[in-house]
């Protein structure tokens, strides 16, 4: 197994873990767990979220950057890891282990 | 022409031509004038010139072939695949090593502190903070008539109103209308409804099908059911109706429910349940828009045999075998209906049991069934019929108390006075709401007999306490409504306050008859009054949005704090609610 796979089902292991999403700069999706609709739909806004997140805290403090970035939703929670090349994105859900 | 060889000058022919004549067009009289200038010259003025007329023609053009082409970009999941093959390993893994334990650190982080926020719901909308009157209907040229009841239909869009005379004693001649408005639409005449169904002998209870938005089901005062079809544009709706006779309704029917079937059975099989002062809960199978005769039916009896009136029904909406009928004389009583057993199989003997009177017979228990059909085979021997159907049994007169055996019953903490409201929560299968003409509202947990809550609506005068009518909200589980007989409408919200209403409703004047949320749009509220006038209400945005904790708030603290089931949740978080427990036999 590769290191990249070691390290995604590392993170698949953790509570509540529903979808990882890997995406590049450009918005396209490098590894994904998720179905090819879902995973195109989070790669692409998600992406754009970050970006716009991003330049946001700069624009407030040009020595600043964002370093992560949480989402919460009804339904779940989103993780965002920005980084220059990729971003990995992780779908948490706090339902998830209550239902078994 | 071959002109390829040909010289050019073969092409030019002499011609002549003879010459031609130009005729003057000036008339007798000179259209223009001699003018001197001032130099001497001397110029014509007012020269007129005429040209041919201009020929026109009106040339049309008109393509008649149109092609249509539909354009469509490539999904752009197309490509996707090929992106994600060039992955530069490497790098990816550069990638996540660095962001990988932030990540993991986050994860956990998130999972502890998931319940942060839970109280906290952001609010996107504009909110009404008031509750205020949004609708008012009535039925132009009615006199003397009360609202009897009102109901909601299954869009939430209809709203059908009763009128009839609350003070009738004795047999009623009076006929009175049950109307309905589609109530939103925006040429709404507020005195006119848009379907009247003139009844005989007015109708005291309205209940809609749960699922067909047209079909609407009544009882009347005199005690038969009816059931109409307002959506087939004839004339007369009217569907089917019962008849009165000892072995239906003799005195008015006080609730029509529409319960399921069965649960397991195909989701649009309803039966009717009525109740009615006579003592008995009569369930009828509409299916065949045959009310002839009820499917099974119960007679309430306290002790020593006494007959107990009913005065409101409630089944319940998870366990279609567990019912609550509050009586005239104060009595909440918790019965179950047994699910029908195994068939025994049809009687054997000279006659043919048909399947209609098998079903009859399957209800009834070992020594009653014996005692029905010798009954009716004794019926028919006298009779000379060969087949029993389930008419036939109706027919033979059996004793009605073999006929319609008293349920498995268990008395709840009783009121001390009619008993006019009964109701199960929609959201939580043990949360009974009841009320009585002593002016008590009470809470159970349909499990335990003594209430959990027993509330005193505000009233100004002790002798004008009694509750006329309530109902649980369809958007909130720990939000009901309770009307005053002598006037008031109050909202209880469990949540703020297990004591108070939270809020009265802006009535002015008027005695409240009946209360009906709607089903779809939460939090609207129509009250039927003294005056014959129908109300809706659009109660304030927090008393119509359901709670994040709500339903574990009726789990835990209301049901938990008596002790007795605390590990048992007995709840979903949302509706549907879990599969009930078999029924104990």
């Amino acid at each position: 197994m590769s290191e990249v796979e070691e390290t995604l089902n590392r993170i698949k292991t953790h509570k509540g873990v529903s979808g990882i999403v890997i995406v590049n700069s450009e918005g396209v999706p490098m590894r994904s767990t998720l179905d090819s609709k879902q995973t195109l739909q989070y790669s692409a806004l998600i992406s754009q979220l970050a970006a716009k997140a991003r330049s946001v805290v700069r624009e407030l403090d040009p020595q600043n950057d964002l370093t992560f970035l949480r989402i919460r939703s009804k339904k779940h929670e989103i993780m965002v890891a920005p980084d220059r090349e990729y971003i990995l994105i992780v779908i948490q859900d706090p339902n998830a282990d209550q239902g078994s | 022409m071959d002109g390829a060889q040909e010289h050019p000058s073969l092409r030019f022919v002499s011609e002549s031509l003879d010459g031609v004549t130009v005729r003057s067009a000036v008339p007798d009289r000179p259209f223009y004038k001699v003018v001197q200038d001032k130099d001497g010259q001397t110029y014509a003025q007012g020269v007129r010139l005429q040209t041919d007329k201009v020929e026109r023609a009106n040339r049309r053009l008109q393509a008649f072939e149109v092609k249509e082409m539909d354009i469509q970009t490539e999904g752009p999941g197309d490509g996707g695949a090929e992106a994600e093959a060039m992955v530069d390993e490497e790098q990816l893994a550069r990638f996540l090593q660095e962001v990988a334990p932030v990540m993991e650190q986050e994860l956990q982080l998130a999972w502890r502190s998931l319940p942060v926020f839970d109280a906290y719901v952001p609010v996107w909308d504009d909110v009404a903070e008031t509750c205020e009157m949004t609708h008012q209907v009535w039925k132009e040229g009615l006199v003397d008539l009360q609202v009897t009841s009102v109901a909601w239909n299954s869009t939430g869009a209809t709203l059908a109103c009763a009128f009839g005379k609350l003070d009738t004693l004795g047999w009623c001649e009076v006929t009175a209308p049950v109307c309905l408005w589609n109530i939103f639409r925006p040429q709404l005449v507020a005195g006119e409804p848009d379907t009247v169904i003139q009844v005989q002998g007015f109708v005291m209870c309205v209940a809609f099908h749960p699922t067909k938005p047209s079909i609407l089901a009544g009882g009347t005062y005199n005690g038969e059911l009816q059931i109409w079809n307002t959506g087939s544009g004839e004339l007369d709706p009217l569907v089917a109706s019962s008849s009165i006779d000892d072995y239906f309704h003799r005195e008015a029917i006080q609730v029509v429910e529409w319960i399921p079937a069965d649960l397991s059975g195909s989701h649009d099989a309803w039966l009717i349940a009525t109740v009615s002062g006579d003592g008995k809960v009569l369930l009828w199978d509409a299916r065949d828009n045959d009310l002839s005769q009820p499917s099974r039916g119960f007679m309430l009896q306290g002790s020593k045999k006494r007959i107990l009136g009913g005065r409101s029904l409630s089944f319940s909406p998870v366990d279609p075998w567990l019912f609550v009928v509050g009586t005239e004389t104060g009595n909440v009583i918790r019965a179950f209906r047994p699910p029908p057993g195994a068939s025994m199989g049809k009687p054997t003997g000279s006659y043919t049991w048909r399947s209609s009177a098998v079903q009859l017979l399957d209800q009834l228990a070992a020594n009653a069934r014996l005692q029905l059909q010798h009954h009716v085979e004794n019926y028919c021997r006298t009779a000379g019929l060969k087949e029993v159907s389930a008419e036939v049994i109706f027919q033979s007169k059996p004793d009605p108390a073999i006929l319609f055996p008293a349920p498995k019953t268990t008395d709840l903490e009783p009121h001390y006075g009619p008993v006019t409201v009964a109701a199960f929560s929609p959201f939580h299968r043990k949360l009974l709401l009841t009320g009585a003409a002593d002016g008590s509202v009470k809470i159970f947990d349909v499990l335990q007999q003594r209430a959990i809550h027993t509330f005193y609506p505000p009233c100004k005068y002790l002798s004008a306490c009694a509750v006329s009518a309530g109902a649980w909200s369809s958007a909130r589980p720990c939000v009901f409504a309770v009307a005053m007989e002598m006037g008031g409408v109050f909202i209880y919200d469990l949540l703020q306050s297990r004591q108070e209403p939270v809020l009265e409703l802006p009535l002015g004047s008027g005695r409240v008859n009946c209360v009906a949320f709607n089903p779809k749009q939460r939090g609207m509220l129509a009250c039927g009054d003294d005056g014959g006038r129908v109300r809706v209400f659009r109660l304030p945005f927090r008393l119509s949005e359901q709670q994040k904790s709500e339903m574990s708030f009726i789990s835990d603290k209301l049901m938990g704090e008596k002790g007795r089931d605390k590990g048992d949740k007995g709840t979903a978080p949302s509706p549907p609610p879990p599969p009930p427990p078999p029924p104990p036999s």
